[in-house]
């Protein structure tokens, strides 16, 4: 038997250095399923939850739709939910204006049987979490809970199959005595020598110096960090704080890497060149339990 | 004339002369009655002589003296008894019974068979002249009349070998001239020179002309050293033309080390040319894993000195573990080898160190960019098999690179060292021993700055460390019983460490305490069939701890899942005591005709409780001489191996999965052209089953995790024609056409992954032009190009993005591995220059890697959501220069 062998990652050191041509994940250049928030962040059997969405949709594209389907799995998530996606056409097919109350009720159910719960516009997300849903588990494994999923295809329009953007997200469903809660993020606070002024917002935007470096800060709302009791695999109860980390993005300049974490928090960032230039950079914050909060800001370069 | 003692001589005098050998039939009667013994049909031959060591007080006293002894010879062959008939005194005595007690001989005999015997025997002790300052007597009578005016010895620049039986010529300034010829310690003597200025002089072909002034005094001998530089000093390391004796193995491609150090791109190491043979494809680049005939690396295996090891070559794959000045030869095994090897279904490499060793005292340094070290080697006596020599090196790239990237933050610290030692001692009797230890130890340690999030995990931040080592003790014994039995025992003691250590939270060890035997008896059994019978036997302890910050699971991540710290000790032992048997038969009067090679070898493995896996290997091999230069060769035969690694899951006490097995059939020519030209050609055909693949139908726990379902298949040509090194160039063409496909639910629908694809290390073509002349005033350059087909990959397009996980799922644009990267291609040079020096020698060159600088992407990288991808190319052209110093004592 062969013993285990130096990782593979010593290769690292040996390969070419250079600059990658690649988008990175902080470009925003096409459209892109940012984030997405379940109302509660942890919801119980039977309740009810909404969603809202973070989507960046290019200038130069229209955006058809948003589809949501959800479930709770059974099993690896894969590639989420196994959707039965004919019912979508049924759907295209029916003229809400002239459609009978009965066939819109019939639609709708067949929908919801296959897992569909919005369409955006017109359709707010919302999902019923099915009462049973913790049937059978031990006390132990409902305040662990179960994850349902959500899928979200976010349709431009004209596009074929390959062309939409794809997106799952978990909800933790359970009874747990500190259920998560999506942390709220309040700003974006600016440093640095590329930084000029301004508070972000459209009527407003930070105007940045053409180039200039400066460090981006999220700014969070005091109980954006929560406490939470786990149970541990030997039973112990333990107390604990969440370690969020936060992913930046912007639709010109630059930033050296896709994510920050405790206790810097900060992301570097470089303006674009062009004076004049007008954008956003947006900053998503996970809790790593299931919750995520965001911040959008304007930003222009003098 | 000072005499002193630097050697001493026995005399035999006249063994077979003097005897009175008188058998001793131990089952005749008492010598009182009547029987007479019976006459000797077959006197005793000496075997092993040994050198008694001259008595301290006689050498003190410059006495001299010949001990009588009376020795009695067992039949058996040892000597059971000796008795002083004549005593010498000074020590004599005592020595010389101690020395005859340890001869061997072979036993006296009669028709009724062995006997034991008595004969008389004259140990002698002689003073001899200390070589260095002996005259040279006159050649010819008229000379012995003449004076003796100047004396000197001849000796090679660099190596400083005295150079036996040339001319040097003395002329004085009345132009008398005196000539002599250098005896066998290279000592000269000018007679009849008159008192004086002279001028001596040296000319031979093969060397520079050399000479030196010398005033002859009246009544005074002068002494010098005369130095000659060798015009072409490399044609002391050729070696004329590699002849090995023929072994069935089909494929066997050993490599003499003087031939293939200068093959560029290889630093010097003879291990990394294996790369340039056929069937050997590039392995994932910075890993310096070999991929034999499109095999999986870890199903090849590499063996020094019969002692497995688990790496051959350091960190990135620049160096092996071994100092190159230890190794004698590589053999490269892609197939076809016989059941003295096993456990693996790809390929063998056996790295040979050297059991000879040099008339004087060597000592070798060299210098390159990545390392610096020494090797060393010396003998014991005057037989070039016992002696001692030892290595070591260190890299240093590691001190450097902090002072280049100290302003960033970011810097990466690779380290390796490596030692060797071995001896050979004297033999006793027919017992020889030899040792040899081994280890090195690698080490890799990445560091970011603290406000570097290299992932979204708290858990994974802070350094990287990541630690391999490994070291091996063995000895081996070999022992002749007579000329048709022969055993070699070879206990090996071994540690092999490896450490992955991430921040704070992550650390993995894995330790292996390794036990193993090799030990083969080998019978003559008729003068056509040696038959060997074997066990290569390994046990080894394992301990394997994981602390991690979460518990392993068989199904995906959740990124939202909490962490728990997870501490796992798994250990225990596995065994593999594999024995079998070979036989080597030449049918044809026991000529080297027709080779025939059948063997078995039962491969075993045993972990824990779980019941032994069995796999006999059965394997036949032959080889026929079609004629002097031509001969075929096929063979055919099971290949096996256990589970590696992961393969195992975390519960080895639930071993479910089987051995992987191959079949493996070749058939080839080889054609000699000439002295030094050879073409080769093999055709190879492999067929694997049972090969281990993740279980599709895995739920829970209870599932088991691996299944050995997958099947493969290997086939292709392989050609080679190879011109050794025997004057001036050396250089071969190797070429390789091959397939390598796996399946891994051939017995499943399509939609299951019942798809055969083009395996992970598939090469296409292999083409290798490789060759090196040697200039004038001892330059030497040496090229290489390479082609090789770029590796398979899977194509991705796009993929679903896990909100949580904040990463793509890439969905496959294709069947697996269905797009192949860039064809790889290179060429390198390497220029050598040699410096000679009166005591030593100095090599200088330079390695100039990738000269035309071709991208060559070695991987794929695709952007974070699966929609781009770019290639990763290796290193850029890069020089690298280096020197070796050899000293001769």
């Amino acid at each position: 038997m062969r013993r285990l062998q130096m990782p593979a990652l010593v290769a690292l050191f040996s390969i070419g250095c250079g600059d990658s041509t690649l988008a990175q994940e902080w470009q925003l250049d096409r459209l892109r399923v940012l984030a997405v928030r379940a109302t509660p962040a942890e919801p119980q059997p039977g309740e009810l939850v909404s969603f809202d969405s973070l989507l960046y949709v290019p200038p130069d594209t229209t955006l058809d739709g948003v589809t949501w389907f959800g479930c709770i799995p059974e099993g690896d998530i894969g590639f989420g939910c196994e959707l039965d996606t004919s019912v979508l056409e049924d759907f295209e097919n029916i003229d809400p204006a002239t459609a009978s109350p009965e066939e819109l009720a019939e639609l709708f159910t067949q929908l919801q049987e296959a897992g569909f719960i919005g369409y955006e516009p017109g359709f707010d997300p919302m999902w019923q979490v099915p009462a049973d849903a913790l049937d059978g588990f031990t006390d132990a494994e409902k305040q662990e809970g179960v994850n349902a999923i959500v899928n979200i295809t976010a349709i431009p329009a004209g596009a074929e199959d390959d062309e939409v953007e794809l997106a799952l997200k978990r909800v933790p469903v359970s009874l747990a005595d500190t259920p998560n809660h999506n942390p709220d993020v309040t700003g974006i606070d600016i440093s640095g020598a590329g930084f000029v002024g301004g508070t972000g917002t459209t009527a407003d935007p930070y105007v940045l110096k053409a180039g200039g470096e400066m460090k981006l800060h999220p700014v969070i709302a005091d109980d954006a960090v929560e406490d939470y009791t786990y149970l541990t695999s030997t039973g112990e109860t333990e107390s604990r704080t969440e370690e969020p980390y936060y992913a930046w993005y912007t639709d010109g300049g630059e930033f050296e890497q896709n994510i920050s974490l405790p206790p810097y928090n900060y992301a570097t960032y470089t303006a674009p060149k062009e004076s004049g230039w007008s954008g956003i950079v947006v900053v998503v914050m996970r809790d790593r339990r299931g919750g995520m909060g965001w911040k959008q800001v304007t930003v222009t370069v003098e | 004339m000072d005499r002193s003692t630097l050697a001493l001589c026995a005399l035999l005098g006249g063994l077979f002369g003097t005897t009175d050998a008188r058998a001793q039939d131990p089952e005749a009667p008492p010598a009182d009655t009547e029987a007479e013994p019976l006459p000797i049909t077959k006197p005793p031959e000496l075997i092993d002589f040994v050198q008694a060591p001259y008595p301290a007080d006689a050498e003190a006293a410059e006495v001299e003296g010949t001990v009588g002894l009376l020795v009695e010879i067992s039949e058996t062959g040892v000597v059971s008894k000796v008795e002083v008939l004549r005593e010498a005194g000074y020590g004599f005595d005592e020595a010389a019974v101690e020395a005859v007690m340890k001869f061997t001989f072979t036993p006296a005999e009669t028709e009724a068979g062995p006997v034991p015997v008595q004969v008389e025997f004259d140990y002698g002790f002689v003073l001899e002249e200390d070589p260095s300052e002996a005259v040279p007597p006159p050649a010819t009578e008229a000379e012995a009349d003449l004076p003796v005016a100047i004396t000197g010895t001849l000796k090679e620049m660099g190596t400083r070998i005295p150079l036996a039986d040339f001319q040097v010529t003395g002329t004085a300034a009345d132009g008398t001239v005196a000539t002599a010829q250098t005896d066998s310690a290279g000592r000269f003597a000018l007679r009849g020179l008159p008192p004086g200025p002279a001028s001596l002089r040296f000319a031979a072909p093969s060397y520079r002309d050399a000479s030196a002034e010398v005033d002859v005094v009246e009544g005074e001998v002068a002494d010098l050293t005369l130095w000659a530089k060798n015009l072409n000093y490399r044609d002391n390391e050729v070696v004329i033309v590699y002849k090995r004796k023929r072994e069935p193995e089909i494929t066997r491609r050993t490599l003499s080390v003087e031939e293939i150090k200068r093959v560029p791109g290889t630093f010097g190491d003879p291990v990394r040319v294996i790369q340039n043979l056929p069937g050997a494809a590039r392995g994932p680049f910075g890993t310096g894993m070999l991929v034999i005939r499109g095999a999986n690396p870890e199903d090849s295996n590499v063996y020094v000195d019969g002692i497995e090891v688990p790496l051959i070559y350091h960190l990135g794959g620049y160096r092996s573990v071994l100092n190159a000045d230890m190794i004698s030869s590589v053999d490269y095994l892609p197939g076809g080898y016989q059941v003295r090897y096993g456990q693996s279904t790809g390929g063998v490499i056996d790295v040979r160190t050297s059991d000879e060793y040099p008339e004087r005292t060597e000592l070798t340094w060299r210098t390159d960019f990545l390392d610096s070290g020494f090797h060393v080697a010396t003998r014991v006596g005057k037989e070039k098999n016992i002696g001692f020599r030892a290595a070591a090196r260190r890299s240093y790239i590691d001190a450097f690179i902090p002072i280049f990237a100290s302003d960033t933050g970011f810097y990466v610290k690779p380290r390796w060292y490596d030692y060797q030692t071995k001896f050979n001692t004297l033999k006793k009797g027919r017992t020889q021993l030899s040792g040899f230890i081994f280890g090195f130890q690698d080490l890799l340690f990445l560091q970011t700055p603290d406000d570097f999030a290299q992932s979204e995990d708290q858990d994974t931040q802070g350094d990287l460390s990541a630690t391999y080592s490994t070291h091996r003790a063995m000895l081996r014994l070999n022992h002749t019983f007579n000329d048709k039995l022969s055993l070699m025992v070879q206990p090996t003691l071994g540690v092999d460490d490896v450490a992955l250590g991430l921040g704070s939270s992550i650390e993995i060890t894995n330790k292996f305490t390794v036990f193993a035997l090799r030990s083969e008896l080998a019978w003559q059994a008729h003068e056509t069939a040696l038959l060997t019978a074997g066990v290569d036997a390994n046990a080894i302890k394992y301990v394997i701890d994981f602390q991690i910050p979460f518990a392993p699971s068989s199904g995906d991540l959740d990124p939202t899942d909490e962490r728990e710290d997870y501490r796992q000790v798994i250990e225990g032992w596995y065994l593999v005591p594999d024995p079998f048997l070979d036989l080597r038969w030449r049918p044809l009067g026991g000529s080297d005709k027709l080779l025939i090679n059948p063997g078995i070898r039962l491969n075993t493995f045993k972990i824990g409780d779980n019941p032994a896996l069995l796999g006999p290997d059965p394997r036949l091999a032959m080889r026929f001489q079609l004629t002097e230069t031509t001969a075929l060769k096929g063979g055919t035969g099971r290949y096996q191996q256990p589970p590696q690694g992961a393969e195992f899951g975390t519960d080895s006490d639930n071993l479910t999965i089987n051995l992987e097995r191959s079949w493996a059939s070749e058939v080839g020519i080889e054609q000699q052209i000439g002295e030094a030209g050879s073409v080769d050609m093999t055709g190879f055909y492999k067929q694997l089953d049972r090969l281990i693949v993740f279980n599709p139908d895995y739920v829970d726990d209870t599932d088991p995790f691996y299944v050995n379902e997958g099947e493969g298949r290997i086939y292709g040509l392989e050609f080679m024609a190879r011109r050794a090194l025997v004057d001036k160039w050396f250089g071969w063409v190797s070429y390789t056409l091959s397939k390598s496909e796996r399946n891994d639910y051939p017995s499943r629908s399509v939609e299951e992954g019942n798809v055969w694809y083009d395996y992970d290390f598939d090469q296409t073509h292999i083409l290798t032009v490789l060759g090196g002349y040697r200039l004038p005033r001892d330059f030497e350059i040496s090229g290489r190009f390479q082609y090789v087909t770029g590796n398979p990959f899977t194509p991705y397009a796009g993929g679903i993005f896990d909100l949580d996980g904040r990463e793509y799922v890439l969905f496959p644009d294709a069947d697996r591995n269905a797009d192949r990267l860039p064809a790889y291609q290179a060429l390198d040079l390497r220029i050598d220059k040699l410096f000679t020096f009166k005591s030593w020698q100095l090599e200088v060159y330079t390695d100039l890697l990738n000269v035309y600088r071709g991208e060559n992407p070695e991987q794929v990288q695709y952007n974070y959501d699966g929609t781009e991808y770019e290639y990763v190319s290796g290193l850029p052209f890069i020089p690298s220069f280096g020197f070796q110093a050899d000293i001769t004592f």
